[in-house]
């Protein structure tokens, strides 16, 4: 039932795949059991992610992007299904023990998520939450680990690490929290670090810090960065690669100034109109007409169909797979294969 | 955290004085007294009586002697049972009450929480409908009616407990009336429990904490179970003013020496040192234990306890 | 010192909740959520049922619920003789008597639960409303009261003004209207700094209409969530009273009353305590019930 793309194989898009990946996803997809029926929230999805790389994953909210991730991490709602594969340094991580899960979960995983106000465990110390995962994975003692956590948090820019250690997230301002979670994420230099929407909550000074620390982050480490977001612009400054998902499904895979500036799926070409932009002098702003898709209710063919201005006949009925517009760049689009 | 309790306690004594003021006033108002039953008596002796319990004085003088005597720790003599004076049956039926509700609201906080995590670990399973059911029993079949049935069944027709008297606190005498008055707070507690539970399990934070990579039970021991204990924690104060009213009631069926019984009766003779009496140490040992209620929810939510 | 009712607002989070969905449009969405919850809708059923019963077996029955049958005296329940529920120490039948008992004892839940409803809206409104100071008193009176043992005064209130039914429910209602008035400050308090009603006071709409198209509409839902939770507390006390001596009395009867008798004949006659037992039991279950399904159709997304 599950409608696969064809499965690329891994490639980077710019050396041609000759290093390893550090997490293959081949085919996942994610399911909900709902009261009247199953939900399909994410449907046969491949990348692979490669050290120091940061890709991107765009789309509006329902796009699956989040649940992608959250089934990766084995953290997905008890009325959750992922099936597929997904291998972390060629191990198979996809719907293992909890045991596994917990000793990848943290140490070579993490994620920091979008909303720090109820991310945090609102009656335990900072300095605790931080410290339990050096002795979860580390086996640090009290002191050492406190001593880790504070050069963390000064790495993350927070005044007063010592005081701050001691106390309660509510007496943390927003973007204070949110240097805490990603402080929390890198204690054990993950391999793979996913961020959630990190700055969605986020004032925009304020997201304009948080995004230089991602930005030091892939540029300084080895770490893998996987940046979910619903803006163009955060990953215009930041990813090398990015898939721009729609109703579940990957529609256009490419590296990021390649996307940007031949765009191949038309809902991209949306969704890059609808970007304010300095250097262009329009006066109004679009947007894409028409509602996102109701995941219980998907039409037959490109789910993007009802909404695209150039929908004709066959993508009503036929869905696009996800196939090579030219090397590296991958799209769901009927479009250009008119003959 | 000290100011806060000093500030509680500064709210404490005013609500205490409205406690005393209240019922004071509330059984003066009414026609008749003490003395109306006794109609056989000669009037100079109902007039006698009268002045000795300063009922013959204006209510705000005898209010005010009342207070004075308070002050001093004096709660005046009984006036149905005219050889004791109210301190000494309240010392006869503290302990029994003491004891009786410690029992009970210790059981039904055991039993409580248990059935409720028990049925929220195992949401929507067979385990959590029965226990939820037992629950909902315990919540709409009151005291009054599972007391007479407990006797019935344990006293009368099994033989395996005495039906009533104190014995000076046996066990054997205590565990009708503890069922009794555990099981309305056993079935509230455990659907407490069982809602926060599945509330806090839901909450982003412990998402966070399964993604850090702690095991199951250092996600519930160290980030869930304080949040799972707030809602029980407010509703200790409902829990124990539960108790207490229903231990008047339990109190009366299995004959019990508690201030449950002389509270009644005190009411029922217009015995005004008696009431007043049992309702001062009812109402200080509802504002004492809500405020240590309090003082516990500050200790576990950080948020509160900087106001 | 928020700080109480920081913590008890918190227990009246889930009421409130119910408010949050609430517009104009939704009452019909929760009409249809409500009708297919097959325990709430059993739960009415059960109840008509009983209130029909409490209304007409009185009436219909061949008995009077004062007549003494001195060759059946503590029968037990049997279809024989014409005394289904059998009869009690006096042959009076036991029928008629629990339904009467029924009558008395959901017209107190129901007139009391409105005494309640009465004081605590007009309280928990004006104080909502006006805020401030006058919040800050009126409920600080709430607070005070809260901390009372107030069974306790309505015991005194009855023994020593005599057991007069209406005094039993006014004495009821009057100690009720507590959480009530929290509920509605709540809900006043949160729908006053609603976006909306800044537009409706930007354009200039007058309070008294504000009120009326928007404040009432959204304390609705969790009233009637409360009223139904509030019933069965009130049927409850009554009889806690009733069994007590204090509440109704001869030759009246309600179901407090009734198994007050039945607990003392609990060796000889255990019907006389199971039969209104029983159906006291039933309509707090069915009250319950129906207050749940109402707050999950009233607040889908609560659970």
């Amino acid at each position: 039932m599950i409608d696969t793309p064809t499965t690329r194989r891994a490639k980077h898009p710019e050396t041609g795949g000759e290093r390893p990946a550090v997490l293959e996803c081949r085919d996942l997809s994610v399911h909900f059991d709902a009261p009247d029926g199953r939900i399909s929230a994410v449907n046969g999805i491949s990348f692979d992610l490669h050290r120091g790389q940061c890709l991107g994953i765009v789309g509006e909210s329902g796009s699956g992007k989040s649940q992608t991730f959250l089934a990766i991490l084995g953290l997905l709602a008890s009325n959750g299904h992922a099936s597929g594969s997904v291998k972390l340094h060629g191990e198979e991580i996809l719907n293992v023990s909890r045991r596994r899960l917990d000793a990848i979960r943290g140490e070579k995983l993490a994620i920091v998520f979008q909303d720090s106000i109820t991310g945090l465990t609102p009656h335990k110390r900072i300095g605790e939450q931080l410290a339990e995962v050096l002795t979860q994975h580390r086996g640090l003692g009290r002191a050492a680990a406190r001593a880790k956590v504070l050069e963390m948090l000064e790495l993350v820019r927070i005044p007063e690490a010592e005081k701050r250690f001691r106390m309660y997230p509510h007496e943390f301002s927003g973007g204070m929290r949110q240097r805490v979670m990603v402080a929390q994420a890198l204690l054990c230099q993950p391999d793979v670090l996913i961020a959630d929407e990190p700055t969605t909550a986020l004032d925009v000074t304020v997201q304009a810090q948080i995004l230089k620390l991602f930005k030091g982050l892939a540029d300084h480490t080895n770490t893998a960065l996987v940046m979910i977001t619903h803006d163009l612009g955060v990953v215009a400054g930041l990813c090398d690669e990015v898939m721009v998902m729609y109703a579940g499904r990957v529609v256009e895979h490419a590296p990021v100034d390649e996307l940007f500036y031949q765009p191949r799926h038309p809902y991209t070409r949306g969704l890059l109109a609808c970007m304010p932009r300095a250097d262009r002098d329009s006066e109004e702003l679009t947007a894409i007409p028409g509602q996102p898709p109701d995941l219980e209710a998907l039409p037959p063919g490109c789910a993007f169909a009802p909404r695209c201005p150039q929908a004709f006949a066959r993508c009503e009925q036929e869905r696009p797979s996800l196939q090579t517009a030219r090397p590296g760049h991958l799209k769901a689009c009927h479009l250009e294969e008119l003959p | 955290m000290l100011s806060f309790i000093s500030r509680r306690l500064v709210v404490a004594l005013p609500t205490l004085l409205v406690v005393i003021a209240g019922s004071f006033f509330l059984m003066r108002a009414a026609p008749g007294g003490p003395f109306d039953a006794d109609a056989q008596l000669e009037p100079e002796v109902i007039e006698n009586l009268r002045a000795a319990y300063d009922l013959d004085k204006p209510v705000t003088e005898q209010f005010l002697l009342y207070m004075a005597r308070l002050l001093r720790g004096d709660f005046g003599p009984s006036i149905t049972y005219a050889d004791y004076t109210v301190s000494e049956l309240l010392a006869i039926g503290l302990p029994v009450s003491v004891k009786l509700g410690l029992t009970a609201i210790v059981v039904a906080l055991l039993f409580g929480c248990l059935m409720g995590i028990i049925s929220a670990l195992n949401r929507n399973r067979w385990i959590d409908y029965v226990t939820m059911s037992i629950a909902m029993t315990g919540f709409a079949v009151p005291a009054f009616v599972v007391a007479p049935v407990l006797t019935l069944v344990f006293g009368l027709y099994l033989k395996l407990l005495p039906i009533s008297g104190w014995n000076d606190g046996a066990l054997q005498n205590m565990v009708l009336p503890v069922i009794a008055l555990a099981l309305p707070q056993i079935a509230i507690l455990s659907r407490l429990t069982r809602g926060s539970m599945l509330e806090v399990m839901r909450q982003n934070y412990i998402r966070t904490a399964r993604a850090k990579g702690l095991p199951e039970y250092k996600v519930v021991a160290g980030h869930a179970l304080k949040a799972v204990s707030l809602p029980l924690v407010s509703y200790l104060g409902p829990a124990i003013a539960g108790i207490m009213t229903g231990s008047v009631i339990i109190e009366q069926i299995f004959g019990l020496p508690g201030m449950g019984r002389y509270f009644i009766q005190g009411a029922l003779n217009r015995d005004y040192p008696l009431v007043m009496g049992t309702v001062i140490v009812y109402a200080t040992a509802i504002i004492l234990l809500n405020l240590l209620a309090d003082v516990i929810y500050g200790y576990l939510d950080p948020r509160v306890r900087r106001e | 010192m928020g700080f109480l009712t920081q913590r008890r607002d918190r227990q009246l989070a889930a009421m409130q909740a119910a408010g949050r969905t609430v517009g104009r449009s939704l009452w019909q969405d929760a009409l249809r959520r409500f009708m297919a919850n097959k325990v709430a809708m059993g739960s009415v059923i059960v109840l008509l049922l009983i209130s029909f019963m409490a209304i007409f077996a009185p009436l219909l029955s061949p008995h009077s619920m004062e007549d003494f049958y001195w060759e059946y005296i503590l029968v037990p329940p049997t279809l024989e003789n014409g005394h289904w529920f059998g009869t009690d120490s006096n042959g009076r039948d036991m029928f008629v008597r629990t339904f009467y008992g029924a009558r008395v004892s959901l017209t107190i839940g129901v007139m009391t639960t409105a005494v309640a409803l009465l004081i605590g809206v007009t309280w928990g409104s004006v104080a909502g409303f006006f805020g401030g100071r006058i919040d800050n008193f009126m409920m600080r009176i709430v607070d005070v009261l809260y901390a009372l043992p107030l069974l306790f005064f309505i015991i005194i209130l009855v023994t020593v003004f005599g057991r007069n039914i209406y005094l039993v429910f006014i004495g009821i209602g009057a100690v009720e209207w507590l959480t009530m008035s929290r509920i509605v400050r709540g809900q006043t308090l949160s729908v006053k700094q609603k976006e909306y009603v800044e537009a409706a006071r930007a354009i200039g709409l007058s309070n008294l209409v504000i009120v009326r198209r928007h404040v009432v509409p959204n304390i609705v839902g969790p009233v009637i969530v409360f009223v139904t939770l509030l019933i069965p507390t009130t049927i409850l006390v009554e009889s806690y009273l009733s069994f007590l001596g204090l509440g109704v009395q001869e030759p009246m009867t309600s179901w407090g009353t009734l198994i007050s008798q039945g607990a003392a004949n609990i060796d000889t006659g255990p019907w006389l305590l199971l039969i209104p037992g029983t159906f006291l039991a039933i309509t707090l279950f069915c009250f319950n019930f129906i207050g749940d399904g109402l707050r999950d159709a009233l607040d889908p997304e609560g659970r």
